[in-house]
């Protein structure tokens, strides 16, 4: 018999979320949303059950409902049967491997830091971004290079690598097709109640494609949503729901779906340093929330307990990481977000990265249930030894002693004598090493063939003058 | 309406509690321990239900339930109410709060830490031990500087200091009487099944004072216990229920108890390393059973949740302790243990226990108590700001933004830009800030006449040859 496992118990119940989205639904309804793009709008017009006013829509209830059930999560296959840990976000700065010191990324990054992410199975969008690459081909490498030396790398629900115009977004899906990866295009909401006409154009050009598409939002608590973390959330449900019925109307030869990773939440902000504070007490908190909304609406759980508000691998990052962690695990969640990443994304930091799994490797290891039995209790054994005695060297011990303890990899056992003979080395510096070592025996690369067509086709990009002038306007 | 409150589930049932209380009573029994004091087992001989052979004593279960049911446990008034950070357990090396480096602990880092403790509001044992003073009178300061410069600390049923010769107590206890301070001896089990034959005579010749005596166990897994978790906790209940049994006959007069500090008590052990292993993924998981069996039990939880392996205040020991505390606060725990502990209690840090104490507001906040209401979900807000607006001008968002979101005084939310032109300053440099702030406005101190006593009694104690003897012999 094993123990019961350890679970989460409280926070939001059924019966709140479905007032939640009750609201929500009629806030759809009520209010609507601003869609800044005639295209849609005609296309939203000829819709029964779809209001338009001006740029104004607003949604029956009906279709909203529709939606939901429409929406596809097409898992990956890891999902489920292991601790999932996602690790990047396209940070600008990053801590220099060899001398820990603070700059911008480029390309050799790009490619170690995927590179050390794959030898330890993270998935998710790319590390970084390439800043000494030009900025049209930044995200068309950040793909590239991902998709060469990575399994599972912007290959998935859990990416959210930007395709930030409608003829970046042309090369990436052309690379995706020729490689076999995973293509999707997201639009993203601006709070309170609108979007970016841009990301609506790419919508829309996409739209007859069988392009999968999500929906999602990024209210910030204070700022653009109700200073109250439910009320914030509520806001993200209104604004997320009204977004995928939109998609789901004009996206019909693709399936559309909630974007998983950053759905229901909002994002908390601190007024002292106008900053995003992620890893905060109420960041957790949230993302609690968050899973139990997920759970009601059946969407994958996808926790972003990774990211902290701390600037350095330190007691504080840890801290955030490991916390928010495990009140995730315990709330059922196995994939976690933003692996390595610092300073509420600001930076990332291979050492945090190696810290961040070691840190999943120990919660996971902590939730394992124990076997309750006879030969876990040992009350014989127990009965049977004498005062002064040891059991060292009973058979239980020998049988035992590996499978019933963790060996960790960085959070050694040692003590203090044995850590000063072996050159009293900083935790940083045990990450540091470790990421060399797995950048060094990193093996995986895509097949020759494919690699030649993601190179003939960044070659065209490269000499492609409209999609240089494409970045331009946007900047 | 309020939201449930979060807590864990899991573990071990009653049935399985049941199951290992069955056993441990089997193992009293039947097996019994060893009382390697002829004076103590002439007191338990005369007794019903006890069964002396040779130097083993075993005992019916009716006087093991007798001796649980009559102790008592004196929880002091800010238990009841508040979280409690018991901060110290006698190190004999320290981080030095200006250099950083590691060294032996004097008089002065001995009051240093007090205050900084004091100031923290933690309790518990003294943090470290004087080395620059006399063996004999190393326990007698500690006593004394505690009750001097601080309010809890040497004061309630969290703590565990040694007196480790009747003369020693003695002086304790006339420096306790002096100063109105609480008063306890213990009695530490040797496993297996034994006692310490000296601390066995303290208690012997103690007895008709009156004092609390409390009785506590190390068993270690696969050394002195059985490799499992389950195993070793199964022994560690034997142990601490027939010692119970052992203080409730041989000390009539007082209160005994079973020590909350380490009630239950399975310690890892890691047979790479060769040492034990507090904050072990291994440990949470005995941590997790004491709960439960404390609870059972009617025993004060403290949990042993801020001790760690790690040789220095960084990710590593932030890790261990932040997923240890926080899962351990889930159960139900209010109390914890061992702040200002590295490398399993090798060493004393200030400014670790600054940062615990950082760590434990942010566990707070991320369980406090939440109201649910259509209000709090802000919908008229939410009608009103539309596209393009803001909140920040809100009323709501300027009354509730500090109400609703913690302001650390550590963990700050500053962005790069913002930390850099603040000095770049690591959490451990601004702990230490921090710590020597803390020690420098520290303001409590006992009243002179109090002190002027305890001055009378040390000097006494400075030149009592009998003393000086019965430690020198133990060495």
């Amino acid at each position: 018999m094993r123990l019961e496992q350890y679970s989460l118990t409280g926070g939001l119940t059924p019966e709140q979320i479905g007032l939640m989205k009750r609201r929500a639904i009629e806030l759809v309804e009520r209010v609507g949303l601003a869609v800044p793009h005639d295209g849609i709008l005609g296309l939203l017009r000829q819709h029964d059950g779809v209001k338009v006013e001006g740029q104004m829509v607003k949604f029956r209830p009906e279709l909203v409902e529709k939606a939901l059930r429409e929406a596809r999560y097409p898992l990956p296959e890891y999902y489920g049967k292991e601790w999932v840990i996602s690790a990047g976000a396209h940070q600008p700065k990053m801590h220099d491997l060899d001398t820990g010191a603070l700059r911008h990324t480029t390309l050799k990054d790009l490619r170690e830091l995927i590179k050390i992410g794959d030898a330890l199975n993270t998935v998710g969008s790319a590390p970084c971004v390439p800043l000494d690459v030009p900025i049209h081909l930044q995200e068309i490498q950040m793909h590239k290079v991902a998709w060469e030396n990575s399994r599972r790398r912007a290959n998935d629900m859990f990416e959210h690598d930007p395709k930030p115009n409608a003829r970046i977004a042309e090369y990436i899906y052309e690379m995706a097709q020729v490689s076999g990866r995973w293509f999707s295009l997201g639009l993203y909401m601006v709070s309170p109640r609108s979007f970016d006409p841009p990301e609506l154009e790419i919508i829309y050009r996409f739209r007859d494609l069988g392009v999968p598409m999500w929906a999602g939002t990024m209210p910030i608590s204070g700022v653009n949503a109700p200073i109250l973390e439910k009320a914030g959330i509520l806001q993200a449900m209104f604004e997320t729901l009204a977004c995928l019925t939109m998609l789901n109307t004009i996206n019909r030869k693709g399936y559309n779906y909630i974007q998983v990773i950053d759905s229901f939440i909002v994002h908390p902000f601190d007024m002292k340093y106008s900053t995003f504070v992620y890893g905060s007490a109420e960041d957790a908190r949230g993302t609690v929330d968050k899973l139990a909304i997920h759970k009601e609406l059946g969407l994958p759980l996808v926790a972003k307990s990774l990211l902290t508000g701390a600037k350095q691998v330190d007691a504080q990052s840890a801290h955030e990481v490991g916390v928010y962690t495990m009140m995730a695990a315990l709330a059922g969640c196995r994939t976690f977000r933003c692996a390595g990443l610092l300073s509420s994304g600001e930076l990332y930091s291979a050492e945090k990265l190696v810290v961040d799994h070691e840190i999943v490797q120990y919660i996971r290891r902590t939730l394992e249930p124990e076997e309750f039995s006879g030969e876990t209790l040992l009350a014989e054994e127990i009965a049977a030894i004498k005062p002064g005695e040891s059991f060292l060297e009973h058979p239980s011990t020998f049988k035992f002693y590996k499978s019933h303890y963790w060996d960790p990899p960085l959070f050694t056992h040692s003590n203090l004598g044995q850590w000063q003979e072996m050159g009293s080395k900083s935790l940083y510096r045990l990450a540091n090493e470790r990421a060399k070592k797995l950048l060094k025996e990193h093996s995986y690369q895509i097949e020759p063939e494919k690699k030649r067509e993601l190179d003939r086709i960044f070659a065209v990009a490269q000499k492609d003058q409209e999609l240089a002038r494409s970045r331009e306007v946007a900047v | 309406m309020k939201l449930a409150d979060y807590g864990l589930q899991g573990g071990l049932n009653p049935e399985q509690i049941r199951a290992m209380h069955e056993k441990a009573m089997w193992l009293i029994e039947t097996s019994g321990i060893q009382v390697p004091h002829e004076g103590v087992r002439k007191l338990l001989a005369g007794h019903d239900g006890v069964r002396v052979d040779k130097d083993m004593v075993r005992f019916q279960p009716e006087v093991v339930l007798e001796a649980l049911k009559a102790a008592s446990y004196d929880v002091p008034e800010y238990a009841r109410t508040g979280w409690v950070m018991s901060a110290g357990a006698h190190q004999t090396n320290c981080y030095g709060l200006d250099s950083g480096k590691l060294r032996l602990p004097t008089t002065g880092d001995l009051i240093d830490f007090l205050k900084l403790g004091d100031a923290l509001d933690t309790v518990g044992s003294a943090p470290v031990i004087p080395m620059d003073v006399p063996v004999h009178l190393q326990h007698i300061l500690m006593h004394k500087l505690s009750y001097e410069h601080t309010r809890y600390r040497c004061n309630d049923i969290y703590e565990h200091m040694d007196k480790p010769s009747y003369e020693c107590a003695m002086y304790v206890r006339e420096m306790a009487q002096a100063a109105g301070k609480r008063f306890a001896f213990g009695i530490w089990m040797i496993s297996p099944k034994s006692f310490d034959e000296r601390n066995l005579e303290v208690a012997y010749r103690l007895r008709g004072l009156g004092i609390p005596m409390w009785v506590a166990t190390m068993p270690q897994a696969g050394v002195t216990a059985p490799i499992t978790i389950l195993g070793t906790v199964l022994q560690s209940m034997f142990e601490i229920f027939a010692g119970l049994a052992v203080l409730r006959l041989m000390n009539p007069k007082g209160n005994n108890y079973i020590s909350p500090a380490d009630a239950f008590e399975a310690n890892t052990f890691d047979m790479k390393y060769t040492t034990f292993v507090y904050g072990s993924v291994e440990y949470i998981q005995h941590s997790l059973h004491q709960i439960a069996l404390c609870r059972h039990y009617g025993i004060p939880l403290i949990v042993k949740s801020l001790l760690t392996s790690a040789k220095e205040p960084d990710a590593h020991a932030a890790a261990e302790m932040g997923i240890h505390t926080f899962i351990a606060a889930l159960a139900g725990a209010r109390a914890f243990r061992c702040g200002g502990l590295l490398s399993t209690g090798e060493v004393y840090s200030g400014e670790w226990v600054v940062i615990l104490h950082e760590m434990i507001e942010y566990i707070k906040q991320v369980l406090k108590s939440e109201a649910f209401s259509e209000e709090r979900l802000m919908i008229q807000d939410i009608v009103d700001v539309g596209p393009g607006g803001t909140y920040v001008d809100k009323r709501s968002t300027y009354e509730l933004f500090r109400k609703e979101y913690w302001t650390p005084r550590l963990f700050e939310h500053s962005n790069v830009g913002q930390w850099i032109e603040l000095g770049s300053k690591s959490i451990r440099r601004q702990a230490q800030e921090l710590a020597r702030k803390l020690i420098a406005g520290h303001q409590y101190s006992i009243g002179a006449e109090v002190k002027r006593e305890l001055d009378r009694i040390y000097e006494r104690a400075q030149r009592d040859p009998a003393l000086e003897k019965s430690l020198k012999l133990q060495i």
